[in-house]
């Protein structure tokens, strides 16, 4: 009877054909080769597939940082851990080689910044009635030059994004390894086919736009 | 700013931040002055970009910011899946059992603390109700399937499983046994278990887990959190819950497959990180972790802080560290010793039985559950374990296998490591000695491969090594001259390789006079240590005493090996660059055609032919040869990539070459990338300061003259010509101060200029070589600043 079985447990919510048929939360997760084949069409070209991608791992990440904080309230959230959770997970179904896991990862941050602008814009949409608190940061002394600080929302950082795609789209892609993949400047510098010294150039220009839009 | 105006200060940006800091505000004032507004647009962002203390702490802001929106958006988590969370709550019954709490959460289950519903008996259990529904008869199936084979296991160190089944919501549950206990971890460090104690306990887990092996159940997570311990110190293993039957013997054949799941990284192993099969090997990597935790009170892969992009590498590639060498003074006092009763007590059986546990390979770790309690249990019986006996020879051959330094020690090693133990005498005191010096060697050895690895610290830190536990093995192994002159051997051409010639100069001098002693001037070990003081003497310029090594060396090989073979001829070559060091040329040319000839008749294309094939580029282009040079380099490049790959320093040797040849002729775009490309090789297998990278530095700087970039040229030779200064006394100094020189004198500085080219010529006479060709530039440097302008 011992023969040589799976567990009923993940397999059961990592096949399409698993997925609840009642209405109940749906617990989705892209078709194995899906992601694999939307990552190679990517590479080749496919500007289209980026998207796609981003959609997937959007419901991804959603699902998976919620069950998340179910396990483990008071553990260190990050994007980072997140984005890379995904990874793992998405690796273990689809094993896609080293190269196709920073190539992830750089999409899966476009996805993370994605689902933190929703969540932030809906949350500041039910703000009426309700105060709910608002998650800022001081820039301390944003202009280097003394004194002045500023309180600055994600949605603040959003803007500051959106002004360097519109500059220089490769400084956006740049900041959002960073920030929500966690991905150091040489990884970085990998996942965007660039040397490493045009990342640093490139992050550079990039939090100097960035500290001025925010501050601003 | 309209986008195109972002965009034309964006480009001005990107121009200035590739100026020096210094030059930056003339650039923003001849901006200024072409358009007003770009550059005060441009001198506000430069404002954004300078103080990098302020871009560290902007950086942390956005991180905090992106991570304190993680939070609140998990504070206003979704809706339905709190409904869901409520859904289980006081008084709700699944099957034959009411739950009537809640115990706590894991990464797939909440836990509750239930009882008997039916009155049948009065009992209290945990009610594991895992968070995902299975939708499919055939996940249901399995699920039962599962939940007999759990029902099966029956030990009494096993939490048992009473029940089953799968709720309305179609999430399945299953009923355990209730234990009341804490974790093993906090038990035994609230109590100040001793480390008998410790094992003693450890002894239960591993064979409760080798009872669920024979039950062909993996539990594939097993940590402190899953490990009880009773009151009354009874040991209780909980939560199979993902545990997976295998087949009967397939542990090898037909694996189980892992499965895609939350990795609790500080526990995985490389199996589960690697998406590999899992068997039951995997629990043996987590029994070794588990009592590497009991014995150090750390974590063995304490990857908490580690960034997730390095956990993969760090469990695959780098090995659990033996406990002694990590337990702390806090460790020390819970288990009731001192730090150094601590460390001993580790040192020997219990690090090898962790370190036999954890091998990184499946098939070397203990054969299974069983085999590790056995062992463990000998050594608390005082009997000698069988992880020890397996763990030199183990670490020799994976130092001997993943050793990736320029050093060729391998096969010294491994003699090392044979003669060491052929050695041994029978007295049990000496044994014991000679084990533990033993151990101690394999494990410094072991040591210097981790840290040759540039990743892991790289040179700086072998140095240390070298200069802490080497020199206190040198010192222990005082009445073991036979073993010292090997250690010394290796150290020596370790330090060789660093640069580091009057260490390497020291050890292998030392070395050689004990061989000379003990074995004769004609036994291979004293010509084998011999050949590389000759080699350090010649990099640090001591030609004097270089060529009355090699010529003895040669003299040994000629009566040994064929005059064509690969040793005569290494150590003609030798001779021949030795030639070249001093000067003399034409005869190095002679030579070297000669050896390379013959090399490549007998030798084929090889790493030897290629090599000297280098030496002898690197004459021709001294004598201005350029083109030929740069043919010759070309050729042994090729052979170096086949032969070495390349990212390995020899080949660096071709590569640098062809981008010096490829400078001088005006090549500046094929120059560049091979000059950059061997400094990035080297700077990952030498570190900052080496002879070289002095050579790297001085091509480079030598290319930016030509190219005109005179102060950056300036820079590089200077820089270069300090660390040549640094690290010996010889010719090439020289030559490095008139380079630097010559520029000095380009860029009008006369003074400076003439004095670098006389204390160069000063060096070569003092050398005993006033006629090195070296000399030359220095003279042209003296003669162009005596010429008024």
């Amino acid at each position: 009877m011992a023969g040589r079985w799976e567990t009923w447990g993940i397999r059961a919510i990592n096949r399409p054909e698993a997925q609840s048929q009642q209405g109940s939360a749906k617990l989705s997760i892209p078709e194995a080769g899906e992601i694999t084949l939307l990552l190679r069409a990517h590479r080749e070209g496919d500007a289209a597939a980026f998207d796609r991608i981003v959609d997937l791992l959007y419901q991804e990440l959603r699902r998976l940082a919620s069950r998340r904080w179910r396990r483990d309230s008071s553990a260190t959230l990050s994007a980072t851990v997140l984005v890379h959770e995904t990874y793992l997970r998405m690796r273990a179904e689809q094993t896609p080689d080293w190269q196709d896991r920073n190539h992830f990862l750089a999409i899966a941050a476009r996805a993370m910044r994605r689902v933190l602008v929703d969540s932030s814009r809906a949350a500041l949409a039910q703000k009426r009635g309700r105060e709910q608190p608002r998650v800022e940061v001081e820039l301390g002394d944003v202009s280097g030059a003394g004194g002045e600080t500023s309180a600055v929302t994600l949605l603040d950082l959003e803007r500051g994004l959106e002004t360097l795609a519109a500059i220089d789209a490769r400084l956006c892609r740049v900041a959002e390894c960073r920030l929500f993949a966690g991905l150091n400047q040489a990884e970085t510098a990998e996942v965007l086919g660039v040397s490493l010294r045009t990342v640093e150039r490139d992050w550079q220009r990039a939090r100097a736009w960035l500290r001025k839009e925010m501050s601003g | 700013m309209s986008p195109v105006d972002r965009a034309a200060v964006d480009g001005a940006l990107a121009a200035a931040l590739e100026l020096e800091e210094a030059a930056r505000s003339d650039f923003v004032t001849a901006v200024k002055q072409r358009d007003r507004e770009l550059g005060a647009a441009l001198e506000e962002l430069l404002g954004f970009a300078s103080t990098t203390t302020a871009e560290t702490k902007f950086e942390r802001d956005l991180e905090d910011l992106v991570g304190g929106e993680i939070r609140r958006w998990h504070a206003a988590s979704p809706v339905a899946l709190r409904a869901e969370e409520r859904a289980v709550t006081s008084g709700r019954r699944f099957g034959a059992w009411r739950v009537v709490g809640e115990i706590g959460r894991g990464g797939m289950s909440v836990v509750h603390l239930a009882e008997r519903a039916d009155g049948a008996y009065q009992q209290r259990a945990a009610l594991k109700r895992l968070t995902w529904e299975t939708s499919d008869e055939a996940g249901r199936r399995r699920f039962q399937q599962e939940r007999q084979i759990l029902a099966g296991l029956n030990h009494p160190d096993i939490a048992r499983l009473l029940d089953g089944g799968v709720d309305e919501e179609a999430h399945p549950f299953l009923v355990m046994e209730l234990v009341e206990g804490e974790p093993i971890d906090r038990y035994c460090g609230r109590r100040g278990a001793s480390i008998e104690e410790r094992l003693r306990l450890f002894v239960r887990v591993a064979r409760a887990v080798a009872h669920a092996h024979r039950n062909l159940v993996v539990h594939r997570d097993i940590k402190p959190s899953n490990v009880l311990v009773t009151e009354e110190g009874g040991v209780k293993l909980l939560d199979f819950g993902i545990a997976l039957p295998v087949d009967p013997g397939a542990s090898a054949a037909a694996p189980t497959r892992t499965l895609a799941r939350w990795l609790t990284p500080d526990y995985a192993s490389p199996e589960q990180v690697g998406n590999q099969p899992i068997t039951t090997a995997s629990d043996v990597y987590q029994l070794g972790l588990l009592l590497f935790e009991l014995l150090a009170g750390r974590r063995a892969q304490g990857l908490r802080d580690a960034s997730l992009a390095e956990v993969a590498r760090v469990i695959c590639e780098e090995p659990v560290p033996p406990p002694s060498a990590v337990a702390d003074v806090e460790a020390a006092r819970q288990r009731g010793l001192s730090m150094p009763a601590l460390r001993r007590r580790l040192r020997g059986d219990l690090d090898s039985i962790v370190g036999v546990a954890c091998r990184k390979e499946p098939e070397r770790r203990y054969r299974s559950a069983e085999a590790m309690a056995e062992d463990v249990e000998r050594h608390l019986r005082g009997l000698p374990v069988e992880a020890r006996r397996h763990s030199v020879r183990y670490r020799t051959g994976r130092w001997l296998t993943r050793y990736r330094w320029p050093v060729a020690a391998a096969g010294l090693l491994l003699a090392l490591l044979l003669a060491y133990t052929i050695t041994v005498t029978t007295q049990a005191a000496r044994l014991r000695h000679q084990i533990e010096t033993t151990e101690q060697l394999s494990r410094f050895l072991a040591s210097l491969q981790a840290e040759a690895n540039p990743r892991s610290g790289g040179p700086a830190r072998t140095r240390r090594l070298l200069e802490g536990r080497g020199q206190s093995l040198v010192a222990t192994l005082r009445k073991e001259p036979a073993i010292r002159s090997e250690l010394q051997t290796v150290i020596g051409k370790v330090y060789n390789a660093l640069g580091l010639y009057p260490q390497a100069i020291d050890h292998l001098s030392a070395a050689l006079a004990t061989r000379r002693d003990l074995f004769g001037s004609e036994d291979p070990r004293t010509m084998a240590t011999a050949f590389w003081l000759a080699r350090t003497h010649h990099f640090a310029g001591h030609y004097v005493q270089a060529g009355n090594l090699y010529r003895e060396q040669l003299a040994w090989r000629k009566r040994r090996f064929a005059p064509d073979s690969a040793e005569v001829t290494q150590s003609e070559d030798n001779l021949a660059c030795l030639l070249h060091s001093r000067g003399e040329w034409e005869q190095a040319e002679l030579q070297l055609r000669d050896v390379l000839r013959r090399r490549e008749r007998s030798l084929g294309d090889s790493e030897a032919v290629g090599t000297t094939r280098t030496n002898l580029a690197d004459l021709l282009l001294d004598r201005g040869r350029v083109e030929e040079a740069e043919a010759e380099y070309r050729r042994a490049l090729s052979t170096f990539r086949n032969e070495l790959g390349a990212t390995n320093p020899v080949t660096t040797l071709a590569q640098a070459g062809l981008g010096h040849a490829l400078a001088l002729q005006g090549r500046f775009d094929l120059a560049e990338p091979e000059i950059q490309g061997a400094l990035t090789v080297r700077r990952l297998s030498y570190g900052d300061r080496h002879p070289l990278i002095a050579e790297s530095l001085r091509q480079l700087g030598l290319l930016r003259a030509r190219q005109g970039w005179m102060a950056e040229a300036e820079r590089l030779l200077r820089q270069a010509f300090e660390m040549h200064a640094s690290l010996y006394d010889n010719p090439y100094v020289s030559r490095a101060e008139a380079e630097w020189a010559s520029v000095l004198l380009d860029l009008g500085e006369a003074d400076a200029a003439v004095r670098h080219a006389s204390a160069a010529l000063e060096r070569l006479k003092r050398e005993g070589l006033p006629a090195h060709p070296f000399g030359k530039l220095a003279r042209e440097v003296n003669a162009r600043a005596a010429v008024p302008i």
